[in-house]
C-alpha cells in the first residue's frame, strides 16, 4: 500500500484534499467560528474582517462558517448520489451483460432514453416532479448518473464472459450469480472505482447546479451551490465575498475528487490511461 | 453503410418513444397547475376551467398523451399555455440565440484546444504541458454558474467594459451583439474546453507512438511537417467525435450559463416553461434536443467511420 | 431562477398606488409633465427597460399584470386615474350613477377614431363590453360579471345596467374590462389578432412589432386625441422600443450606460446608487400593493387556532423586515386597505411594536406546548427568502419554530388553490384602485383568492354592504369596521406592508410623474431640451 502511494504521488494529493474535505465535514461544529444560521442583521453585508475572514451575508451570518457546514450536504450528496447510480447501474449492467437477450436490448433501449436527456434538464425535473428537497436531488443526479455506470459494467462484462475462465466456471456448474460475483466483478472494481471517484466530483457540481436553481437543500441549511445563489444579488454592489467563499469551495470539492480520480485512474487502469 | 444508418435510425424509434412517455410522465407528476399559474391574478373559477378545457388539461392523462404524440409526429407541438405560441415557433425564434452562444463557445474551445492540445502533447511534460493540465482540470472543476458570476463582477461590474447580461439579435446590431456574446461564450467555452484539450492531447499523444510515425519520422521528414500533415490529421478523428457530441447537446449545455446570462435561448425557455409548468413548451423543447442528440450521436459515428477507413459497420451498432 | 420565478410571480410583484390630492385636468384627460413649463419638445425615441415579457396585447384575454405597460399605450379605457389616484374622464367625458346605484351611464368623447381609421362610439362600447363578458377564453368575465346589460342610448351615450348595485365598477373600467378595441380590427385578426402589428387601439401608440423576449417597437398615434393641460397634442415622443429585462441589475446597468432612457421595477437595495447616480432621476409613492403571509385555517392545520395566526403576526417585527429585508422600499403596514385608499386609516397600527412576550403568552393560552410550523416560499428567489429567514429569526425570540420550505411558484398555487398548503405561505397581491379589489375576493367566504379558507360572516356581510352603497364616507367606515375583525379579532391574514411604485428615467427624458398603478404614461414623456 505504502509503496503503491509512493509510487503514485498524486494519489496521495488528490486523497490528502478529499480528505480535508472530509475532516472539514465531520470536523464542521468545531471548525465553524459560528453558527452558520445565527442571524444578526445589525451585523449584515460587513466585508472581510479579522472578525468575519469571509465577511458576513445580508442576514449577518458568518459566509466562513456557512462554508464550513456546507460541506456537509455537497459530500453528503456527492457521496449518496453516486451510491445510488452505482448500486442501480451495476446491478443492471452486470444482468444485461450476463443474461444478454432480450433483457439486454430492453435494458439498452432504457439507458439509450436515459442518455438522450440533456442531464441536467433531467435532473431538474425529476427534482421538480418529486418535490425539491435534498434527498430527491440526491435520487435525481443519481439516476442521471445510471447510464455511465450500466454501460461501463456491460462493456466490460462482455468482454470477460467469453473468456476461458469464466467459460470453465460454467461449464463446472457455477451458478450465474456466483459467477458474476466471483469471476466478473473483480475485473470491473478496478475501473468503477475511477469512475466512482470522478462521478461524485459530477454530483457535487450538479447539486450545486440544482440548488443554484433553488431545488437543493432548504434554508437556513447552509449550501454551498444555495449559498451563492442567494448571494448572487449582491455582486452589482461588488460585495463578492458572499458568493465567492462557497463558490470557490465547490470549486476545491469537485477539483479535489476529479484530481483524486485522475490519479486513480492513471495508477489502476492503465489501458484508460491513453482514452483519457 | 446505407443499410447501417437505416438499422440506427429504427433502433432510435423505441428509444424515441421511450423518450416521450419519460417526458410525459415527469412533466405531469410534477405538482402544480399550468393554469392557475397562468391566470395570475385572475382567479375566476369559470375562466379557468375554459382554460382548462382549451388546452386539454380535463382530458385523462393517457388520452392527452396520445392526443400529444400523435400531433407531435404530424410536427406540431400544440401551443403555450403561457403565450399562446405554437411551441414550434417558440423554439425557433429562441434557437438562433442558442446556437449562436453554442458555436461561438464551441469555437473558442476547439480553437484553443487544437493549438494548446497539440503543443503540450509535442512537448510533453514541459511547463507548457503541466499548465495546460492543470488548467483542463480546474476548468472541469469549476461551475458553469460560478465562472459566470466572477466574469460579471470582474468584466461587466468592476471595469464596466462589457454588459452583465441580455441579448442583442445579431441582424439588429453586430457589434452591440457581439459585445453581449462575449462572457456567455467563454463561460460556456470553459467546461468544453477541458475536455476537448485533453481529448486532443491524449489522441495526439497516440498517434505520435505509432509504427507509422517513427517510419515518417526515420524517413527524415521535419518534425513540423509531420505533425501538422499526419499526425494531425489522425489525431482529429476523435476529437471529431466529441465536438460532434458537443454541437448535439448545445441546447442542454447552455441551460445553466443563458440563466446566469439572461440570455433568451432554448435553454432558458425550458428552465422557465418547468418552473411554470407550461407542459406543451417542456415536452416539445426536451423533445426536439433529445432528438437533436441522438441524430448528432448517429452523424458522429457515420463520420467516424467515413474519416477512419478501419471501423467496418457490420460489427458495431446495437 | 430568481428572475424566472418573478416572471411568473404576478401576484409578488408590483404595485398600484395612489397619493390622493390634487385636481384633474379637464379635456383630453391629461396631467402635464412637471417641469415642462413651456412646450414640449416634439420627437425622439427612447427604450424602456421592462422587468418581464409581455404575454398578451389582447385586453381580453390578458392575465399578466405586465401586459398592462403596453395596454396602457395603445389602447384607452372608458375612465382612467390620474398621478394621485383619482378617477378622472378618458373616452368617457362624464357619467352618472342615479342613487339606487343599479345604472350607470356614459357620456362619450366624439373626436376618437381607432388607429385603423374605424370611429369609436356607444355602439363600440357595447360591443367591447359585451365581448368581454362573453366571449369564450375571456379573463374579463368575471370582472364585468355585476353587469347585467349595455344599452346603446344614443352615438355618444351609452348606459351599463347592473344586477345590483356595484360601486367598485368603475375602478375596474379603468384598467383592461374598459379598454376599447376596434371591432373591425379585431374581427379580421380572428382569435389571434394581436399576435402580430395590429391597429386595434386609439391609445397615443400604434404596435408596430412585436419580437418575443425581444422587442416591442411603438410608434406614435398622429391622429391621437389627448392634449396636455396646456392644449398640446399629445404624444410628443416618436417612437418607444420596450426591451423585457429580467434582471434587475441589468435594467439598472442599462440606464446607466444610456442603453435604455426609462426603466422600472429597481431592486431596493440598489436605490441609495440610483439616487446617487447624477445622469438619473428616480420616483416613487406608495402603492396600493400589499406584502402577506396566508395562514392555511382550514380544519386540521396548525392556523386553524386563531390565536396563533396572532402570535406570529405579533412577533414579526415589521419595522426591521423594511429596512433590512426591503431596504426601505415600500411602508410597513397590516391590512389589505393601502396609504393611498380612500378607506386608510392611519391610526390604525395593530402590530406596530414586535412583541415577542405577548407572542409567547397567546402560544402558551392554546395549550398545545410550542408552535412549530411551515414557511412556504417560492423556490430560487433571494429576495424572498432572506425576509423569509429574517421573519424566522424574528419568530424565534418567541420560541416559535418556523420552517422554511422552498417549493416552486406553480406547486405552491397548487397547494393553496387546494387549500391543502402547510402551513403559512409567502404571497403578495400587485393591488387595486379600489379596496374592494384588494379584500373582497382574499377574505369573503369561498371567494377565489381566499386561500386561508377565511369564513366570517360578518366580515362577509360588511364587505358586501362596502360594495352596494355609492357613498365614499359609508364605504370608508364599512371597511374599517371590518379591517379591525379580519386583522386582530379572527385574523384572516399577516400582514407585513405595502409595496412602491417606482420609475427611473435618464436626464435625457423629461418623465411624468409615477402612477398609482405603476404604468407609465408615455404620451407624457419628451426629449429634455
Amino acid at each position: 500500500m505504502i509503496r503503491f502511494l509512493r509510487r503514485n504521488p498524486r494519489i496521495v494529493v488528490g486523497g490528502s484534499l478529499v480528505l480535508f474535505l472530509v475532516l472539514m465535514a465531520l470536523l464542521a461544529p468545531w471548525l465553524a467560528p459560528y453558527d452558520p444560521t445565527l442571524v444578526d442583521v445589525s451585523r449584515a453585508l460587513e466585508p472581510p474582517s479579522a472578525e468575519h475572514l469571509i465577511g458576513t451575508d445580508d442576514l449577518g451570518r458568518d459566509v466562513l462558517s456557512r462554508v464550513v457546514w456546507g460541506s456537509r450536504i455537497s459530500l453528503a450528496v456527492g457521496i449518496i448520489a453516486v451510491a445510488i447510480g452505482f448500486t442501480i447501474g451495476v446491478s443492471l449492467g452486470l444482468a444485461s451483460g450476463y443474461i444478454g437477450g432480450a433483457f439486454d436490448l430492453i435494458a439498452m433501449r432504457g439507458i439509450d432514453a436515459l442518455l438522450a436527456f440533456p442531464a441536467l434538464i433531467l435532473a431538474i425535473s425529476i427534482t421538480a416532479a418529486l418535490g425539491p428537497q435534498i434527498q430527491n436531488a440526491m435520487i435525481a443526479i443519481g439516476v442521471v448518473a445510471v447510464p455511465l455506470y450500466t454501460r461501463l459494467t456491460r462493456g466490460q462484462v462482455l468482454s470477460v464472459r467469453e473468456r476461458e475462465f469464466v467459460t470453465a466456471a460454467r461449464t463446472i456448474g457455477a451458478r450465474p450469480l456466483r459467477i458474476v460475483l466471483r469471476h466478473i466483478f473483480p475485473n470491473v472494481t478496478n475501473a468503477l472505482v475511477v469512475q466512482a471517484t470522478l462521478s461524485i466530483a459530477f454530483a457535487i457540481l450538479a447539486e450545486a447546479a440544482l440548488s443554484f436553481l433553488g431545488l437543493g437543500a432548504q434554508p437556513p441549511t447552509p449550501s454551498w451551490g444555495g449559498d451563492v445563489n442567494y448571494s448572487q444579488r449582491w455582486l452589482s454592489n461588488l460585495m463578492w465575498w458572499m458568493s465567492f467563499g462557497p463558490g470557490f469551495a465547490i470549486f476545491l470539492a469537485v477539483f479535489a475528487f476529479n484530481f483524486l480520480g485522475d490519479a486513480l485512474r492513471d495508477a489502476l487502469d492503465p489501458r484508460l490511461r491513453r482514452a483519457a | 453503410m446505407g443499410q447501417y444508418i437505416l438499422r440506427r435510425l429504427a433502433l432510435m424509434i423505441p428509444v424515441a418513444f421511450l423518450v416521450t412517455i419519460i417526458v410525459f410522465t415527469l412533466v405531469r407528476l410534477t405538482p402544480g397547475d399550468p393554469v392557475l399559474v397562468y391566470a395570475g391574478e385572475e382567479r375566476d373559477p369559470e375562466t379557468l376551467e375554459q382554460l382548462r378545457h382549451e388546452y386539454g388539461l380535463d382530458q385523462p392523462m393517457p388520452l392527452q398523451y396520445v392526443s400529444w404524440l400523435t400531433h407531435a409526429v404530424q410536427g406540431d407541438l400544440g401551443r403555450s399555455i403561457r403565450t399562446r405560441q405554437p411551441v414550434t415557433e417558440a423554439i425557433f425564434e429562441r434557437l438562433p440565440a442558442t446556437m449562436e452562444l453554442g458555436l461561438a463557445a464551441l469555437l473558442i474551445s476547439v480553437t484553443i484546444a487544437l493549438v494548446v492540445g497539440t503543443l503540450s502533447a509535442v512537448k510533453r511534460n514541459s511547463p507548457l504541458d503541466l499548465l495546460a493540465t492543470g488548467f483542463t482540470l480546474a476548468g472541469v472543476s469549476l461551475p458553469n454558474f460560478f465562472l459566470g458570476l466572477i466574469l460579471i463582477l470582474v468584466f461587466a461590474l468592476a471595469l464596466r467594459l462589457l454588459p452583465p447580461g441580455g441579448y442583442t439579435p445579431l441582424k439588429d446590431d453586430v457589434l452591440d451583439n457581439l459585445e453581449h456574446l462575449i462572457l456567455p461564450a467563454i463561460t460556456l467555452a470553459t467546461a468544453s474546453l477541458a475536455v476537448n484539450m485533453r481529448q486532443v492531447r491524449s489522441s495526439m499523444l497516440e498517434v505520435l507512438s505509432q509504427e507509422y510515425m517513427r517510419t515518417a519520422r526515420a524517413k527524415g521528414l521535419r518534425e513540423r511537417t509531420l505533425i501538422l500533415r499526419h499526425a494531425f490529421k489522425n489525431a482529429l478523428i476523435p476529437v471529431v467525435t466529441i465536438v460532434g457530441l458537443q454541437v448535439g447537446a448545445i441546447i442542454e449545455g447552455a441551460v445553466i450559463t443563458e440563466q446566469v446570462y439572461f440570455w433568451p435561448g432554448v435553454g432558458k425557455l425550458v428552465v422557465d416553461s418547468i418552473a411554470g409548468r407550461d407542459y406543451p413548451v417542456v415536452q416539445g423543447v426536451v423533445l426536439v434536443s433529445a432528438f437533436s442528440f441522438m441524430l448528432s450521436t448517429l452523424i458522429v459515428d457515420v463520420l467516424y467511420g467515413v474519416l477512419d477507413p478501419r471501423i467496418s459497420y457490420g460489427s458495431r451498432g446495437g | 431562477m430568481s428572475r424566472l420565478v418573478r416572471a411568473i410571480a404576478l401576484i409578488t410583484v408590483i404595485a398600484v398606488v395612489a397619493a390622493c390630492s390634487g385636481p384633474s385636468p379637464s379635456g383630453g384627460g391629461a396631467t402635464g409633465s412637471p417641469g415642462a413649463a413651456a412646450k414640449p419638445q416634439y420627437g425622439g425615441s427612447i427604450v424602456f427597460a421592462l422587468e418581464d415579457d409581455p404575454i398578451d396585447f389582447d385586453p381580453l384575454r390578458s392575465r399578466a399584470f405586465i401586459d398592462r405597460n403596453v395596454h396602457y399605450q395603445i389602447y384607452d379605457s372608458l375612465v382612467r386615474i390620474d398621478e394621485t389616484g383619482k378617477i378622472i374622464p378618458w373616452l368617457a367625458e362624464k357619467w352618472d350613477i342615479p342613487a339606487d346605484g343599479k345604472t350607470v351611464t356614459f357620456t362619450l368623447r366624439t373626436d376618437v377614431k381607432y388607429h385603423d381609421g374605424s370611429a369609436f362610439d356607444a355602439a363600440s362600447v357595447k360591443w367591447n363590453i359585451d365581448r368581454y363578458r362573453t366571449a369564450q377564453g375571456s379573463a374579463r368575465s368575471g370582472e364585468l360579471a355585476p353587469v347585467e346589460s349595455v344599452e346603446v342610448v344614443d352615438s355618444k351615450t351609452v348606459k351599463f345596467n347592473l344586477k345590483t348595485p356595484f360601486s367598485p365598477l368603475l375602478s375596474l373600467l379603468v384598467d383592461r374590462a374598459g379598454m376599447m378595441v376596434s371591432q373591425k380590427a379585431a374581427e379580421a385578426g380572428g382569435q389571434d389578432f394581436t399576435r402580430k402589428a395590429f391597429k386595434a387601439g386609439t391609445g397615443p401608440f400604434m404596435l408596430t412589432e412585436a419580437v418575443k423576449d425581444d422587442h416591442i417597437t411603438l410608434e406614435k398615434n398622429p391622429a391621437y386625441w389627448g392634449k396636455d393641460k396646456n392644449g398640446n397634442g399629445l404624444p410628443f415622443l416618436d417612437k418607444i422600443t420596450i426591451k423585457p429585462i429580467r434582471s434587475s441589475d441589468v435594467r439598472f446597468t442599462n440606464l446607466r450606460t444610456g442603453d435604455a432612457q426609462v426603466a422600472n421595477n429597481i431592486a431596493g437595495k440598489d436605490i441609495p446608487t440610483i439616487k446617487g447616480e447624477s445622469g438619473l432621476n428616480y420616483q416613487e409613492k406608495p402603492a396600493y400593493s400589499f406584502r402577506s403571509l396566508i395562514p392555511n385555517r382550514a380544519k386540521g392545520f396548525v392556523f386553524e387556532e386563531a390565536k396563533y395566526v396572532k402570535a406570529v403576526s405579533t412577533a414579526i417585527d415589521r419595522k426591521e423586515l423594511l429596512e433590512k429585508g426591503y431596504f426601505n422600499l415600500g411602508v410597513a403596514g397590516y391590512s389589505t386597505i393601502a396609504p393611498n385608499h380612500f378607506a386608510f386609516d392611519a391610526s390604525f397600527k395593530p402590530f406596530e411594536k414586535a412583541d415577542p412576550e405577548a407572542a409567547k403568552k397567546l402560544v402558551s393560552d392554546v395549550g398545545k406546548g410550542p408552535l412549530t410550523f411551515t414557511l412556504l416560499v417560492s423556490s430560487g428567489d433571494p429576495v424572498i427568502l432572506q425576509i423569509a429567514q429574517l421573519i424566522q429569526a424574528q419568530l424565534k425570540k418567541a420560541d416559535i419554530t418556523a420552517n422554511i420550505q422552498q417549493l416552486e411558484f406553480a406547486q405552491i398555487l397548487d397547494q393553496q388553490s387546494k387549500k391543502t398548503f402547510k402551513d403559512l405561505s409567502f404571497v403578495g397581491w400587485s393591488g387595486r384602485v379600489d379596496p374592494d379589489g384588494n379584500t373582497y375576493d382574499h377574505i369573503y367566504s369561498g371567494r377565489p383568492f381566499n386561500d386561508s379558507s377565511y369564513s366570517n360572516k360578518q366580515v362577509d356581510s360588511l364587505l358586501d354592504q362596502a360594495r352596494q352603497t355609492p357613498d365614499e364616507a359609508k364605504r370608508r367606515d364599512l371597511y374599517r369596521q371590518a379591517e379591525k375583525i379580519y386583522v386582530q379579532d379572527d385574523p384572516a391574514r399577516i400582514w407585513l406592508g405595502y409595496g412602491a411604485a417606482q420609475l427611473a428615467t435618464s436626464k435625457k427624458v423629461v418623465a411624468p410623474p409615477v402612477y398609482p398603478d405603476q404604468i407609465v404614461r408615455f404620451q407624457f414623456m419628451s426629449m429634455a431640451k
